[in-house]
């Protein structure tokens, strides 16, 4: 199965990815065929018109997506958080409209939490959703949003009286706007903008779970996410490796291939290790979350790593590329595209806090 | 309408090494369907969309490749048939002999279809020899199939010309890759075509084709060195390009 899509991967959406980062090209197409050939259904239940395979097959091809272009990764990657949301806390008649659909991609969706002041600290969102008749009516704005503007649906959170609380958003909404897509460092082929609601009426049934507890909500939802970004960041550094190896049995200096190198042959050796452990935390992670554990910790560790390694596997590339990778996109994107995994989706700063908190509580 | 398609496990060919010496390491080399193949499976796949019926997958293969049938079940194929014979015990021939004689114990079949020659040795032999031995009419390198009434009309894409034939049902037909681009199957199509049924026939119970590996043996392979030129050409841009043009038209590559 993986090696089906790593195929379809290599022949249609990697010869493309330049075109993405630079532009040139959308990748709504794409992401539509990736969709239609059920790489975001593979986690779910049968019953919701998913594969019913295990959270470790959807990690490893999100690998295999990240691998051939991480703008695409990320956007799915998100989109699939918020069907994620919808079958841990959504009732059973949101979870049987949306998450078919969702899963499938024949609606796009969004996850939006962070605001212009506020991140990973959801306590302290100032969206506010306000009771009128039998409606919501949300007022603010979030920020660095993922799909905004093209999605159908958008999970949103925003506070009520009894505090931070989940919401699923028409992107037909009266009373939503967005903004323009943001001038990235990477990631460029997806679209990241504000999403703004003024007066914007949400039906009391879109109402995720109960009142108040959006904050435990986000947090559950996370952790899945961060595990997928640990994968998409390895399958950057992959492609940066594979690249980089290629160039360095090419490229000649004092007579022989750089490849020939002690120095260049560390960092070969280095780049790979990075990424075999990298990959292997990601699958350990999953693996806890299978089994039923609390995997926040794991699901941590594993991005703050295997974001972290990407970025300086990314950076040993562009160092064999010398000259030519400073300036060829194709070279640099990798790093520039792996930049953001080690903010987005909850900082390392962040999951450090985290990950010392658990362990700190795991211990006698 | 009944299609049997006929598969071939093969080396793949953008994985195969050669080592020191110029030989192909062929064993222990990764496999795949041959790629020629998925346009015969494609075609018979949007045959039965179009006009119903079954597409049955038949290889001669090792154990491995029933990775190959199930790659065509995922792609749509109804069932799939395996002919158990380990790699290099039988020759064309001899393959051509086990897949007649498996197609002729299934029966019925309105069309048999392969593609030009396999994505490793393209020797294309085996889709004529299947003919001739399955007493049928033979139509070559077909680029476009269309149904008439009881008969069909196909394109053949020839070297320098293009011929159209028009034979009766049943036959065998050989497709080049033109005639479509094949489908990448759905994860859940994958999934399920590990339940569609899939048959093993062991070699001796094909009666004499079984015991029959053929007369052709492999004496030797060797990989073909291409040397590039690596011409380096210097001067300024109009230098160059005039020295680029000159050595283009003396390889032959623009005339002069």
């Amino acid at each position: 199965m993986l090696e089906a899509i790593s195929k379809y991967l290599d022949q249609k959406v990697a010869p493309a990815s330049p075109k993405f980062d630079a532009h040139e090209d959308s990748i709504a197409d794409a992401r539509r065929a990736l969709f239609e050939k059920g790489v975001t259904q593979i986690a779910y239940p049968a019953k919701y018109g998913g594969l019913g395979l295990p959270f470790g097959i959807y990690e490893l091809a999100m690998e295999l997506v990240g691998n051939a272009d991480a703008s695409i990764a990320l956007s799915m990657a998100i989109h699939n958080t918020v069907a994620e949301g919808l079958l841990q806390f959504g009732s059973e008649r949101l979870r049987q409209d949306l998450i078919p659909d969702i899963i499938s991609g024949k609606k796009l969706a969004s996850f939006s939490l962070t605001e212009p002041t506020s991140g990973s600290d959801a306590k302290a969102i100032s969206t506010k959703a306000k009771r009128v008749g039998s409606d919501y009516v949300l007022n603010g704005s979030k920020a660095f949003i993922t799909n905004a503007g093209e999605a159908d649906a958008y999970f949103v959170f925003a506070s009520t009286d009894k505090g931070p609380s989940a919401f699923i958003v028409d992107g037909r909404s009266p009373g939503i706007q967005f903004g323009g897509d943001l001038p990235k460092l990477g990631m460029r082929g997806s679209r990241t903008a504000e999403v703004k609601f003024t007066d914007c009426r949400v039906p009391r049934d879109m109402l995720v779970g109960e009142e108040g507890k959006g904050f435990e909500y986000a947090k559950s939802m996370l952790n899945g996410s961060r595990i997928v970004m640990g994968s998409i960041c390895v399958g950057i550094a992959q492609t940066a490796f594979a690249q980089a190896v290629a160039y360095s049995k090419q490229r000649r200096a004092f007579g022989s291939p750089i490849s020939e190198f002690q120095l260049t042959r560390e960092k070969i050796a280095d780049m790979k290790t990075g990424i075999s452990a990298g990959r292997l935390m990601c699958m350990h992670a999953a693996r806890v979350r299978e089994t039923g554990g609390d995997y926040a910790s794991e699901a941590s560790q594993a991005k703050v790593f295997a974001t972290e390694m990407s970025l300086k596997v990314c950076d040993s590339a562009i160092q064999l590329f010398g000259g030519h990778g400073y300036t060829t996109d194709d070279v640099h994107r990798h790093w520039r595209d792996a930049r953001l995994l080690t903010i987005g989706e909850g900082t390392s700063e962040v999951l450090r806090m985290l990950i010392a908190r658990k362990e700190l509580a795991r211990s006698l | 309408m009944r299609v049997a398609v006929c598969v071939k496990h093969a080396v793949d060919e953008t994985e195969l090494r050669i080592d020191q010496s110029g030989t192909p390491l062929v064993e222990g080399s990764p496999s795949k369907m041959s790629s020629f193949d998925k346009s015969a499976v494609e075609e018979a796949v949007r045959m039965r969309a179009a006009r119903g019926g079954e597409v049955t997958i038949f290889t001669v293969g090792s154990p491995d490749a029933k990775r190959t049938i199930k790659e065509a079940l995922a792609m749509g194929a109804d069932k799939g048939v395996h002919i158990l014979a380990e790699l290099g015990t039988v020759d064309t021939l001899g393959t051509a002999r086990l897949l007649a004689a498996a197609i002729k114990m299934a029966g019925g079949f309105d069309m048999v279809l392969c593609a030009e020659g396999s994505s490793d040795t393209y020797t294309g032999q085996v889709p004529p020899m299947l003919a001739e031995l399955l007493a049928l009419p033979f139509v070559g390198y077909a680029r476009k199939i269309e149904f008439k009434d009881h008969v069909v009309d196909v394109e053949q894409s020839l070297e320098e010309s293009v011929t159209s034939v028009e034979c009766a049902l049943p036959l065998v037909v050989s497709v080049v890759s033109e005639i479509n681009e094949p489908r990448y199957p759905t994860l859940i199509q994958i999934m399920q075509a590990s339940k569609k049924p899939l048959m093993d026939v062991p070699r001796d119970t094909l009666g004499p084709a079984g015991f029959s590996g053929g007369n052709v043996g492999v004496v030797s392979m060797s990989g073909k060195p291409m040397n590039r030129k690596h011409i380096m050409i210097e001067g300024t841009p109009d230098e160059a390009a005039k020295k680029l043009l000159d050595a283009l038209a003396s390889e032959g590559v623009i005339p002069k």
